[in-house]
């Protein structure tokens, strides 16, 4: 069915469904396009087919912790939603990520790895990725590598690991048609879910009110509802439908909106090659191959030393950015009459002519010299912190819901995991006489001051075996309410290694799955 | 045959006294005051290709003069001898007056950070807007002053931006970042509000990347 606008008088003010999804983002169109059993439904999507500022402004939220970034930029709402933006990186879990490490308060996922990998492989699938996760010998073989430069083959604790980069990123171009022919399903645009009504005894979801930015309200009944609008959405949703359950819904042990995760990284220390420096890492040569390998350590390494997953990458530097902006000065300049500044960017170049000349080789493709030096970039998996979390805001956006403001916080594991990471890289590559170091001793000050994220959003509705721990079972539905499942990154117990959107295209796919045979067998006791 | 070649690489003011042809000094004489013009009120880069192109045909006359018809090049010179010098003269006069006028309020401009400009655009820009060639989720912001509204090709603007009637400046940006529906009703853009600091400051780092 082509996609409505909910403003259309063709849409009636109550609306009744099998399953009715919020979110049209990576997970919200997977669920729809795999949910093909059921007979009806609904899709609903906040923002229109492009992007458009009245609803991307309901995304407003404040910082109140760390800096992290804007969150009006960091995410996007309008068809396709993140994906929009969405790199492509994809890596399924490591075995590890599954596990459970409790002395790094790293809560055992649900589900075993065994149980998700069929899952993953047919993502893997819908992304058109060919290579195997974990044995990397093929892709390498066709980027013309030879195996033998990994670092795993001259110790034992490193392992490096490859992210593939999908081509299928726009979700919302992609499966338009797709979704346009579905005949079980209706696609809602400029609706945006406002209240989640749960009946009186609090254990089923009566209706989700709806209302568009035109003030067009809108009722959905559903057998079953999906949340699938983002992770710091989701749980703003759930903690503001507070009106039966009082602390939110799924929300009696307070885990909800809690434990937010990024992939953090920071850029600190330097290494000044050697002709023994493994230029497989070499981050630019990785990029010339249209390759991105990390460095980073063996399962067993990581959990002897309690590590949170780290890995490490190598950028080339050629020149400092003082003679970068000289170079774009000068470019700028040599068409405005001189000035002295001229005098001054030509001067520095001069000086430095041996960097500036092997930048310029680098850029403009001959081959890569030997940088200056190696900027090294740290990264790490953050460890569920509770302090970490949404918070629901006094100011309101124009629905009269209140904003989520964003809490984003480390623990010492995250500080220790950086630490370790960067003095076990150091020790390696020295006896290696890979180069020498410049090091930056990475105190939490250094690091509270440098790291960003990688707009992964995970956690705020994590999923665990029992109520207490969490706020959705290993089905994604939320504990003790009997139709209502959550979607997304949001459910991650862990943040792993790898980049959440290939995970949130598997875990809906599982969702879809399990929802279909609901549908047709009945729940399963 | 020295003499020929250093008059172009060396002020004029030098070979006057070295040199007893009145016409080489008078052409390199030329040659200097366009590189200059060029070079101080017009662009560098220009400058340099005119004093190029300029030492280039002097270059030919003068093997034309050891080589050609002198009779022919005589008639030539001469016509280029009076016209050049006195074509850049006035120039370069002109210019220079029109400098002292407004030259002032030139140097009266507020430095502002770069480096602070590119955080802005970080935090604010950078995910929807590329600054080179090719749209994201919002259009290049190459070129974006002096561009028209709403016509960056290859982006699907909305309806009032395709309408929009308006060339992008200073003061249109200022007003745009400061209130996005004020200007274009129903755009697609919105960002969470600058202070007046930080609109200058993008602004000025925006200038600079073009």
């Amino acid at each position: 069915m082509p996609f409505i606008d909910a403003n259309d008088n063709l849409i009636p003010e109550e609306l009744k469904t099998d399953i009715c999804i919020i979110g049209a983002g990576a997970a919200g169109i997977t669920l729809a396009r795999n949910l093909k059993t059921v007979k009806d439904i609904i899709l609903v999507e906040s923002g229109n087919f492009e992007m458009s500022g009245a609803s991307q402004s309901l995304y407003k939220g404040k910082n109140l912790a760390l800096k992290y970034y804007d969150l009006l930029k960091c995410r996007l709402r309008y068809m396709g939603g993140t994906t929009n933006h969405w790199g492509g990186y994809c890596r399924s879990n490591d075995p590890i990520d599954y596990e459970g490490r409790a002395e790094l308060g790293l809560p055992k996922w649900p589900i075993s790895k065994d149980e998700l990998t069929p899952y993953i492989n047919l993502a893997k699938t819908e992304l058109d990725l060919k290579y195997d996760f974990f044995e990397n010998t093929e892709l390498l073989k066709d980027k013309k590598i030879s195996k033998e430069q990994l670092l795993e083959n001259h110790h034992p604790d490193f392992q490096t690991k490859v992210f593939q980069i999908t081509k299928k990123r726009r979700f919302r171009e992609i499966y338009k048609h797709e979704l346009q022919k579905q005949t079980n399903l209706q696609v809602l645009l400029n609706l945006n879910a406002i209240h989640i009504q749960l009946n009186e005894q609090g254990d089923n979801v009566k209706e989700i009110i709806f209302k568009t930015i035109k003030g067009k309200k809108i009722l959905i009944k559903a057998k079953k509802f999906i949340l699938s609008c983002h992770a710091i959405e989701n749980a703003r949703l759930l903690l503001k439908s507070n009106d039966v359950a009082k602390t939110g819904i799924g929300n009696t042990y307070d885990h909800l909106g809690r434990y937010f995760m990024e992939h953090i990284y920071l850029k600190a220390s330097k290494l000044i090659p050697s002709d023994s420096f493994p230029k497989l890492y070499d981050f630019k040569e990785l990029r010339d191959s249209k390759l991105n390998a990390n460095l980073s350590f063996s399962d067993n390494y990581t959990r002897e030393n309690q590590l949170l997953q780290y890995y490490c990458r190598f950028y080339p530097v050629y020149v400092e950015d003082k003679e970068k902006d000289s170079l774009r000065n000068i470019k700028r300049n040599i068409n405005e009459p001189y000035k002295y500044e001229l005098y001054n960017d030509i001067k520095n170049l001069v000086n430095n002519f041996n960097d500036v000349k092997n930048f310029l080789i680098s850029q403009f493709g001959f081959y890569n010299p030997a940088p200056k030096y190696y900027q090294l970039d740290h990264r790490i998996e953050q460890a569920p912190n509770p302090d970490s979390r949404i918070i629901l805001s006094n100011d309101k956006d124009l629905f009269g819901m209140p904003l989520a403001d964003i809490q984003w916080k480390l623990t010492d594991h995250d500080y220790r995991s950086f630490k370790l990471g960067q003095a076990k890289i150091v020790k390696e590559l020295s006896a290696m006489g890979a180069g020498r170091f410049e090091l930056e001793e990475l105190t939490p000050d250094l690091i509270r001051e440098r790291i960003k994220g990688h707009y992964h959003h995970i956690g705020t509705t994590r999923m665990s075996n029992l109520e207490e721990d969490g706020v959705v079972d290993k089905n994604c539905k939320v504990h003790n309410v009997n139709n209502l499942y959550v979607a997304g990154s949001s459910t991650f117990p862990t943040a792993g290694y790898s980049g959440p959107t290939m995970m949130i295209i598997a875990m809906s796919i599982r969702l879809a799955n399990h929802l279909s045979n609901d549908f047709l067998y009945g729940p399963k006791k | 045959m020295i003499k020929i070649l250093l008059c172009f690489f060396l002020p004029p003011i030098l070979l006057l006294r070295y040199s007893n042809k009145i016409f080489l000094s008078l052409l390199s004489l030329t040659i200097w005051w366009c590189a200059i013009y060029f070079f101080l009120e017009r662009s560098v880069s220009l400058g340099i290709v005119i004093y190029l192109a300029l030492v280039t045909l002097v270059l030919y006359l003068t093997f034309q003069k050891y080589t050609g018809d002198k009779t022919q090049l005589k008639i030539k010179t001469h016509w280029i001898m009076v016209l050049l010098p006195l074509i850049t003269l006035a120039f370069f006069t002109s210019t220079i007056v029109k400098r002292n006028i407004q030259g002032k309020t030139n140097l009266a401009k507020t430095q502002y950070s770069l480096t602070l400009g590119k955080q802005i655009y970080d935090d604010k820009c950078s995910l929807c807007h590329k600054l080179n060639d090719g749209n994201y989720v919002g259009p290049s912001l190459k070129g974006i002053f002096m561009r028209p509204a709403g016509k960056y090709p290859n982006y699907n603007y909305s309806k009032n931006l395709q309408t929009a009637n308006f060339v992008w400046d200073e003061q249109k940006l200022v007003t745009f970042l400061n209130d996005q529906n004020g200007l274009i009703p129903e755009t697609r853009m919105y960002i969470s509000p600058l202070t007046n600091e930080e609109l200058i400051t993008l602004i000025h780092f925006l200038k600079n990347e073009q």
